[in-house]
This record gives C-alpha cells, structure tokens and sequence, in this order.
C-alpha cells in the first residue's frame, strides 16, 4: 500500500501527524475530504492529494446527552454531553468532527451556527491506546 | 400560506452529464415507447442529474397489511412478518391463492446486527410457505422496503412476473439500549460521522434541527407540534405503537403520579408538557425524547400485480404511478447547507415527474417523521411549502388530517413506530387503505381522495424513496 494513495488510511495516518488530508482533483479542481480517488463533478480519475488548512465554519451540530458506546466508556452521559458538528471548511467541503464548547453550562453548548473554527489534533488515552481526535473549537 | 410547486421539469442542458446523453444514444426508440427522460438538477448545483422514466407495463396494489407494531419480547421477525402475510392475503377483496405469488422482495436494514441473522430472503420465504420462489433482502437502512417495493414494481413492469409479495419486517426491541444506538448509527457513514464525530443517529438529525433553527428563525416549540399531530393520529390507529394522544399521555402520568403519592405535574397544555425537561428530557440538543420515533419491532407488505391482471383480484386497485428514488453522500458533501435534503429533492422531482403532477395535487402524503423535524424539512423538500415555512405551517395546523395536505395520518414514524426495514410499505399501506375509503376512524374525509404519496428516507438521506399511488 503506497503512501499516496487516496484511501481513508491516508486520510488516518495524516490525522494522527495533526494533518487534514483530502484530494483535488487534477481536471476540474474540484476538492473533497477525505480523500478520494474520482471526482463526483466533471467525474475524472486522476487525483491528488491536497492538506486542508482546517479553518471554516459552524453548518449544524448537537450537544449529546444520550451517547453511543464508544462516548459513554469515555464518561459521557446526560450529566456530561458532549459536542458534535458539521463544519463547512473554507476550501469547501464539509466535515463531521467534535467540536469543544464554548459554554459547557448552556443547552447548546453556546455554539452557533456560522461561528468561526479553526481544527485542533487532540490527543487522548495513553501509551498504546493512545488516539488523535480531531476536535474543533473556536476561532 | 398556499402549496407553491417545485418547478417542473427543467429543459435538457447543454454540457450534460455523460450518462444521460449515453441513455439518449443507446436506445433510441424513446418517442415510439413514449418515454420521457426529464433532467432533474439538484439545488446543490453539485451537477448531478437523473433521468426519469415511465413504466412500460403498470403495476397495481391489490393486497396489503401491517402487524401490530411495538415492543414484542421473545418474538422473531418470521413471527411478525407471518403476521402480516396473513393478513395481506385476507385484505384482497375477491380472495387471493398464496400459489400465485412468484416472488418476494423483503425490506430489512440490519437482522444480521438485531437478531444475529444474515440471509433473511429464503428463510422469509420458506416461513410464508413461498419457496423455492426467488426471496431478495433490499436494504437500504430506513428506507429498505420502500427499496422493496420498487424492486417488486420494475420486477411486473419488466415483464418477469405478473404476481410478487413485497415488504419489510425489523425486530428491534430485544437488542440492549446502547447497542441499538450504534447499530442505527452504521446508517450512517461510520469512518467519519460515526468513528471521527461521534454522531449518534439522533444527533445526525439535531445537526440539521440546529441549522434549521438557525436559519429560518423556528424554535423547539415549531418541532413540537409535529408530535402533538402525530401523536392525536395514533391515537386513532389501533396498530399504532403509541395509540394515545399526548395529552392523554399526560393525563396517564399524572394519574399514576396521583396513585404513588407523588407531586402531581401541573402541565398546562402539550407544549408545557414537552417544555419540562423531567418529562421531555434531551437526547442530542435541539432535539428530546418525544421529536424522536421509538424503536419498535413490527412488519408490512403488499401483494403487487401487473394492471391488466388486477380485475382478478380487486374492483377497487391502487395503482402505482411513480416510482422514484435517489442518493447522496453524507452531510460533508451537501455544499454547507443541512436545512434540505439532496436525496428528497431529486427523488420527489423524480416522482412528480413520473407521474405528470404537481405538489399540489397530492391529497394525502405519509413522511419519513424519524424526527419530528425531518418531517418539516421534508414537507418543504417535497414541495408542499416553500422553504423554511414547513415549521410555521404545521404549527397552523396545515398538514393535520382535516387540512390541505395531511401528512401522516397513520400516526407517522412519530406514533405509529418505526421498525426500520417495515417502514416503507407500512408508509404504502396506509396511502393504499386511505384511498381505498378503509382507515376507519381515522379516516380522511371531506375530499376526494385520489393521489397518495409516500416519503421514506434512509440514514441521514443517503437514500430517498419517494412513491405516488392514484385510486384507479
């Protein structure tokens, strides 16, 4: 498996190194995230890969209170939500990411939607568990 | 506030996609079939398109039935599914010979992660008494049986069978809370949303509630009224997984309150009722416990015939007069805006098209309500209302059941249950008995009722299923 290739794994490792990786593609410019290897525009298959700044924008997001398994090991529950959020990036596309409060206090976490974030690479567990979790927060 | 139409089929464009001018090549006897093919562009300007196309055989409803739907403990999907089989085969109104049907198309998203069991199709059909007759599994999450019946549809409109068994079953309630909180998230995109994000499945619609709030200026309570509505539906609908209306549900708990002792909650309507955290607590802010439908376990289907043949069966057919379904990638490729579905909109142009009808003909439509505002954002996708009206028309009262358009009078997603994989034609079952005069007391009456349309959405609206029945 190259290092090049437009998979999730790129995507994943580079995630890791504090790195947002898409693709672009090479006729049309048309850029995606993560990365993929045909273009859903001008429907080319040539492209290449392409860092993202990790700056864009609040589209929608959720302050969870009823977790799934994987959050609630985390000790998240109703007494600890946590945020969530579709982040509309300024090369375009979209991405789903966590995103830290504001305003832990408030309903909604005090974010709004059109609020400007930048990404943050953060690190959680230890050793050998430990994980990079994209998570936006305020610009 | 009147119905505005979507805009109808637009002219062809130049610098079209490849595969629509490769249909126009490959067969080029389009004008002798009278076939349309219509470019549908969605809003996203993304550069998608379809092309829509009419049945070259028809095809009618003749039977149709649901089970009970709610919470079963102990039961098996084959158990529910047989429940409704039998009952379908009773619906047809000059008898039916289960040895004419000669295929089965079942809906199902997920028995292999609810039940432990894969490769439903055979077993389905040797438990209804069908093999060796072919058996398909559809899925397509939410809206898998909606999926079904199109498959069932293009299988009497090819010209392969005349007679097929269509539905969709889900048993869901024996599965442990949490773990039915991750198998409905794999509806979504699980590397991302799910993995990256952690999105519940919940949550993937408060996203699109906080953006709706954000843009049109609605709030909680515009949401509510969809399950004050929904609920006073299902209390009319025996099948119903909650056959009570919210203020019944209140006057419930403040009896029981009244009989342990306790404080007894002074709500002063529904909306105070929902407004009280204890009762109404959140589950993904914006959205709480009652904008949500419950998990519930239940099955559907349909017997469908090919038109010429349905005098045989019924003086009263439905038939099919759209069929339409689309796509779309998560919410990271929708261009910024989560207000508005992709997948609905094309697949509604699609059908309207399809059809040769506007927005404003449909005289009852049942929506895929998972949450009480998807069935806002989808009365607008639809075309019943322009966008960012949906929440202020049904806070009105305009989609209720004596209203212009009543939207889901069965109860919806929202009362009547939603065992996933039975949604769809559970959603058919109830345009076909409506229309058939046979809903009882939650009957629509004071019109005329000729066109029926359903609305199923899978996942977020990865995939969209959008059916027209007409009263022949």
């Amino acid at each position: 498996m190259g290092r090049q290739e437009l998979t999730l794994a790129t995507y994943r490792r580079n995630l890791a190194q504090g790195r947002l990786t898409g693709s672009r593609c090479l006729k049309c410019g048309e850029p995606y995230l993560p990365p993929r290897p045909i273009c859903a525009r001008c429907h080319a298959t040539r492209m290449e890969l392409s860092d993202f700044k990790g700056e864009g924008t609040v589209a929608g997001f959720a302050s969870v209170s009823v977790p799934g398994p994987t959050m609630a090991d985390r000790g998240h529950g109703r007494d600890n939500p946590y945020m969530t959020a579709l982040i509309t990036l300024s090369e375009g596309p979209g991405v789903t990411a966590r995103i830290a409060a504001p305003n832990p206090a408030s309903p909604d976490g005090g974010v709004r939607v059109g609020m400007p974030v930048t990404a943050d690479f953060a690190s959680e567990g230890d050793g050998e568990e430990a994980t990079v979790t994209l998570v936006f927060k305020p610009r | 506030m009147s119905k505005e139409p979507v805009e109808a089929c637009p002219e062809p464009v130049e610098g079209d996609l490849p595969y629509v001018n490769n249909r126009k090549t490959l067969s080029g006897d389009h004008g002798q079939r009278g076939v349309t093919i219509c470019r549908t562009t969605l809003r996203s300007g993304s550069g998608s398109a379809m092309a829509t196309r009419k049945l070259q055989r028809g095809v009618s409803v003749v039977g149709s039935a649901v089970s009970r739907f709610g919470a079963f403990p102990g039961t098996n999907s084959r158990d529910l599914m047989a429940e409704a089989y039998v009952e379908a085969l009773a619906s047809v109104d000059k008898g039916f010979d289960p040895k004419d049907v000669e295929a089965l198309y079942l809906g199902n998203f997920t028995a292999d992660l609810f039940e432990g069991q894969s490769h439903l199709g055979h077993l389905m059909a040797d438990h209804l008494g069908l093999a060796p007759r072919p058996s398909t599994r559809v899925e397509g999450a939410c809206a898998s049986s909606s999926l079904a019946f199109r498959q069932g549809i293009m299988a009497i409109a090819s010209g392969l069978h005349d007679v097929v068994l269509v539905g969709g079953v889900e048993k869901m309630t024996d599965a442990p809370a949490a773990e039915v909180q991750s198998y409905l998230a794999a509806a979504g995109d699980v590397p991302i949303e799910v993995d990256q994000a952690a999105f519940t499945f919940p949550a993937l619609y408060a996203a699109m509630a906080s953006a709706y709030m954000a843009r049109y200026g609605a709030t909680r309570e515009h949401f509510m009224h969809v399950a004050i509505k929904n609920h006073e539906n299902g209390a009319l609908n025996p099948k119903a997984h909650f056959n009570q209306s919210l203020r019944q549900t209140m006057d419930r708990r403040r009896q029981r309150a009244g009989e342990r002792g306790q404080p007894v909650p002074e709500w002063r309507d529904e909306i105070d009722f929902l407004s009280d955290e204890k009762a109404n607590p959140v589950v993904a802010w914006p959205l709480h416990l009652f904008d949500c439908s419950p998990v519930t376990d239940g099955a559907s289907c349909m017997l469908l015939v090919a038109d010429e043949i349905s005098g045989s069966f019924t003086d009263s057919p439905v038939s099919v007069v759209a069929s339409s379904q689309a796509s779309a990638g998560p919410f990271g490729t929708w261009g910024g805006d989560i207000t508005s579905i992709p997948s609905v909109r094309a697949a509604a142009r699609g059908a309207y098209e399809m059809a040769g009808v506007s927005p404003a003909d449909i005289d009852l439509a049942e929506i895929h309500d998972c949450f009480t505002n998807a069935e806002i954002m989808a009365i607008e996708d639809l075309g019943f209302f322009p966008a960012g009206q949906g929440a202020f028309a049904t806070a009105e009262g305009l989609t209720a059941r004596d209203a212009g358009v009543p939207v889901n009078v069965s109860g919806g997603l929202k009362a009547k249950g939603h065992p996933v994989g039975a949604t769809g034609t559970a959603q058919l079952h109830e345009v076909w008995t409506q229309l058939r005069g046979g809903a009882g007391e939650r009957q629509v009456t004071g019109k005329d009722l000729r066109l029926g349309l359903t609305h199923n959405v899978g996942g977020t609206g990865g995939t969209c299923a959008v059916h027209i029945l007409e009263r022949r």
